[in-house]
């Protein structure tokens, strides 16, 4: 159960992780799948195809939003790439998302329900 | 086959497959997907070979046809448009935001530079504003009468020449009774009169003959007292209405001064001193053109007899039907 009206509902995977993945840095997309491979431990591997339909959504939503790395100077191979940067709103998702998942933890671990043997 | 040509055929079967996603999607994200694949099939093909990279293929295939029908059911063209929106809105802030940090680190290191900008700024709005002031003023600003989008200025012109003509009196009624576009008409002519009033300096001033219709055309009535009605058309008294600068100027805007008899003497028609009926009239300054008073001179309207108007030189207004 939400604890206010305010609080955003739970994310799924894809999201959760693709905002993780830009949290520190902003990413092109395949930089994304990377490391949201990396940061998952492997336990989610995206694909092009549902990476940009989800970057899509994150962009209507104003979760995230275009970057113009001018200071950098890229490549001619990289000039044409997308860099993608999280929002502050969608930071405080993001957020809102590991409190939930910590006090999930809290929770599980009271009743007795730990990770590993 | 190298490696290079290997992965730029699954790219080419990869790009064919994308056609299944909205147009609106492809077109803004199509690029961004086949970099990201080329970059994992260069990725895979790398590490393990040509099985990797096939593999990779077959499931980036596999992954488009749920995703293409997901991207249509949840309207591509709209999540296409809504994140291009999004982008570019934050794409033009961020350069305003540049271009601004830009500008003011510009000016703080070359102070020169920012004075003679300022000055040129200065300039520019101070001028740019005088000019609409003035364009408002003479061209914009409506005049400050009742529908005053349908008032007109009839006036005679000569058929040879072109040339404007003074129009008649006599002119201005037969229009009246001749026309049937016009809801009013009213006339009038200027005068130059001389209050001689005693134990006052003679004042020599501006007056203007209008015809009894004249205030109710342009909607507009006296300040104090009344104005002139049809009787006062065809016969004595003469009767005045003073502007009311001139109310305020001559006689120190005294409120007693309606019904008074003020001594006038028309230079132009060379009568001899009258008594006539005062009432203060405000705002008649921009009632008659006022744009030959000179500072310091005031006018009087009298009203133009009937029977003197057919002899009379004259402008008409008049007033068009609505619609």
């Amino acid at each position: 159960m939400r604890n206010s009206h305010a609080d955003p509902p739970p994310l799924k995977p894809d999201v959760f992780w693709i905002l993780t993945a830009l949290a520190k840095d902003s990413n092109h997309g395949y930089a994304i799948l990377r490391q949201v491979e990396a940061l998952s431990s492997g336990q989610l591997v995206l694909r092009p195809g549902p990476l940009y339909r989800r970057l899509a959504k994150l962009l209507q939503d104003g979760w995230i939003a275009e970057h113009n790395e001018d200071h950098q100077e890229p490549s001619v191979s990289e000039a044409r790439r997308r860099v993608y940067r999280i929002t502050k709103r969608g930071r405080k998702v993001a957020a809102a998302e590991v409190a939930r998942m910590s006090q999930a933890v809290i929770s599980a671990e009271a009743v007795g329900l730990r990770s590993g043997p | 086959m190298n490696s290079l040509r290997e992965v730029k055929f699954a790219r080419r079967i990869y790009q064919r497959a994308i056609r299944v996603y909205p147009a609106a999607f492809r077109s803004e994200f199509g690029t961004g997907l086949l970099d990201t694949f080329w970059c994992g099939a260069e990725h895979e093909f790398n590490r393990r070979g040509s099985w990797a990279l096939a593999i990779y293929l077959v499931r980036c295939l596999l992954d488009i046809v749920p995703d293409a029908v997901a991207a249509h059911l949840s309207g591509g063209e709209a999540l296409a448009q809504g994140a291009k929106v999004r982008s570019e809105k934050g794409a033009w802030l961020r350069g305003l935001g540049q271009d601004a940090w830009y500008a003011a680190r510009g000016l703080r290191r070359d102070r020169t530079s920012a004075g003679v900008a300022v000055v040129t700024l200065a300039l520019g709005v101070g001028v740019t504003t005088s000019l609409f002031a003035v364009l408002y003023a003479v061209l914009l600003r409506p005049l400050a009468y009742e529908d005053s989008d349908r008032l007109v200025v009839l006036q005679d012109r000569s058929l040879e020449s072109g040339a404007p003509l003074r129009t008649t009196g006599g002119a201005f009624l037969d229009w009246s009774e001749g026309t049937r576009s016009m809801a009013d008409m009213a006339l009038i002519g200027g005068a130059t009169l001389t209050l001689t009033d005693p134990g006052e300096d003679p004042e020599r001033v501006q007056g203007s003959r209008i015809s009894t219709g004249y205030f109710r055309l342009l909607g507009i009535h006296p300040a104090l007292g009344r104005a002139f009605n049809p009787e006062e058309m065809r016969g004595s008294p003469l009767v005045l209405i003073l502007s009311d600068a001139l109310w305020r100027g001559r006689y120190g805007a005294d409120p007693s001064i309606i019904g008074l008899d003020l001594h006038l003497h028309r230079a132009c028609l060379h009568r001899k001193p009258t008594n006539v009926e005062a009432t203060p009239m405000r705002g008649a300054r921009s009632l008659l053109s006022c744009d030959d008073l000179r500072p310091g001179q005031a006018r009087i309207e009298q009203e133009t007899r009937e029977d003197n108007a057919r002899k009379s030189l004259c402008n008409i207004h008049s007033c068009s039907r609505p619609g």
